[in-house]
């Protein structure tokens, strides 16, 4: 047991959402995890008792950090979403919500609750045509959200390659010259992001990372494992140590990550990259390695 | 202070770059940040990486392109004082090279002044999720660097 504990708990709720995004790997899924394969939205969620025992698991490795009900997911589509929010609380953790506004801009009393419970609240904004529009839609949520600590998705068009970029670049998503950056992958390049947060899917199915839709690394199972059990296991710990160590090559979804370096590589090594080559199983559906 | 005569040494532990289509990418390793130089700053970045000073890139890329040099020259010092800005460079660390620069073919492309575009998306990701401030890594953790990140 030699990584930290995680920063961030994810505990997605339920499966489903309502929009399909051009830039998000769920829109490509035809795993059968969020579309079946005709494409249809997977509707599923996660028993409430397992995401409360789960919560008191954190809580017994000591954990007080941020916890959201996402992954690939829209939480606000979960009516159990701020009763969650307040279990987290209850349990020491501050919650925090990553949502695409579609909910709250229906409901005025959602907005209040959310307001009052969650700790920071992301909202992605999806539908601007340019940077007026954005600021405009930023002006609008810190009105409808005054009071919250509020933070918007990374997408923007100021610096984006094209007028039309809203996205940045994917590991399963096709490369699309919508994206806002350099679609690349990544040689020697160390990545920290799997340390810090800790994702369970709606399924109980623990995931790697952001890019890790389908819990391809054969991580485990909260319904057969404690959270601990999977997070320090030989197993975890083995990859962490190979991704930080800037290990890419070992696995497949890394292979053919997008996600930029996390730091300078080990002494010694150096980051090269080149344009990114779209394999749209590797790594979904399939064993990451 | 960059002038004309100023040699650059790339902060080579910190950034990655490559050219592609002639569009040199540079990503800051430490922060996510990716740059690109197309054009006449795609040539003049791999002769800055070279070790040449401001006025012999200055006089290669203005015969390359019929131009003044001291346009050029102009051009280039702006550019390279944002580079440096950006801590992609360090200036008067380049050790320099000896000989004649290799000329470079004359061309009917019409002369640009480069421009450093910078994409700080992925910094942006980087920052907000997760967020990674803080994070200390334990000594033993085969990592690059026991600094915080981000």
């Amino acid at each position: 047991m030699d990584i930290p504990l995680f920063e961030r708990l994810q505990i997605e709720s339920q499966s489903n959402c309502n929009r399909a995004c051009w830039f998000c790997p769920r829109t490509y899924d035809r795993s059968g995890k969020y579309l079946d394969p005709a494409g249809k939205s997977v509707l599923r969620q996660m028993p409430t008792e397992k995401i409360l025992s789960l919560l008191d698991e954190a809580q017994g490795l000591g954990f007080s950090g941020m916890v959201g009900f996402h992954h690939y997911s829209e939480p606000l589509l979960d009516p159990r979403n701020i009763t969650l929010a307040r279990e987290a609380i209850r349990r020491g953790m501050a919650p925090y919500l990553h949502t695409n506004g579609d909910v709250l801009r229906r409901s005025d009393a959602l907005c209040d609750e959310v307001r009052q419970v969650y700790a920071l609240i992301v909202v992605g904004l999806y539908d601007y045509r340019s940077n007026d529009e954005l600021r405009e839609e930023q002006e609008f949520w810190r009105g409808r959200l005054a009071g919250a600590r509020l933070e918007f998705s990374p997408i923007g068009l100021a610096d984006g390659r094209t007028t039309e970029s809203i996205g940045v670049p994917r590991a399963l998503v096709p490369p699309d010259r919508r994206m806002t950056l350099p679609d690349l992958t990544f040689r020697n390049a160390p990545c920290h992001r799997p340390l810090i947060r800790m994702l369970v899917q709606y399924d109980g199915t623990v995931c790697l990372c952001c890019e890790d839709t389908t819990g391809a690394f054969d991580l485990g199972n909260v319904h057969r494992q404690t959270l601990g059990e999977v997070w320090y296991s030989e197993r975890h710990t083995g990859i962490i140590h190979d991704l930080v160590a800037g290990r890419r090559d070992r696995y497949g979804l890394c292979r053919s990550c997008p996600m930029s370096p996390t730091g300078p590589p080990p002494k010694g090594e150096r980051v090269s990259f080149a344009p990114r080559t779209f394999h749209p199983l590797e790594g979904q559906g399939e064993r990451a390695w | 202070m960059v002038t004309a005569e100023t040699r650059f040494g790339l902060r080579s532990e910190e950034i990655a770059y490559k050219t592609l289509d002639g569009e040199t990418i540079i990503i800051n390793l430490v922060n996510g940040v990716y740059y690109s130089l197309p054009g006449v700053g795609s040539e003049a970045w791999e002769l800055i990486a070279s070790g040449r000073s401001l006025a012999e890139i200055a006089a290669a890329l203005g015969t390359r392109y019929g131009i003044s040099p001291q346009v050029v020259s102009a051009d280039l010092v702006r550019l390279a004082e944002q580079l440096v800005a950006e801590n992609l460079l360090d200036s008067d660390s380049g050790s320099g090279l000896a000989g004649e620069l290799p000329l470079l073919a004359p061309t009917d492309r019409v002369y640009q002044a480069p421009a450093l575009q910078a994409y700080r998306d992925m910094a942006d990701l980087l920052a907000l999720d997760p967020p990674t401030p803080g994070i200390v890594f334990r000594p033993g953790l085969a990592g690059p660097t026991d600094a915080p990140i981000g």
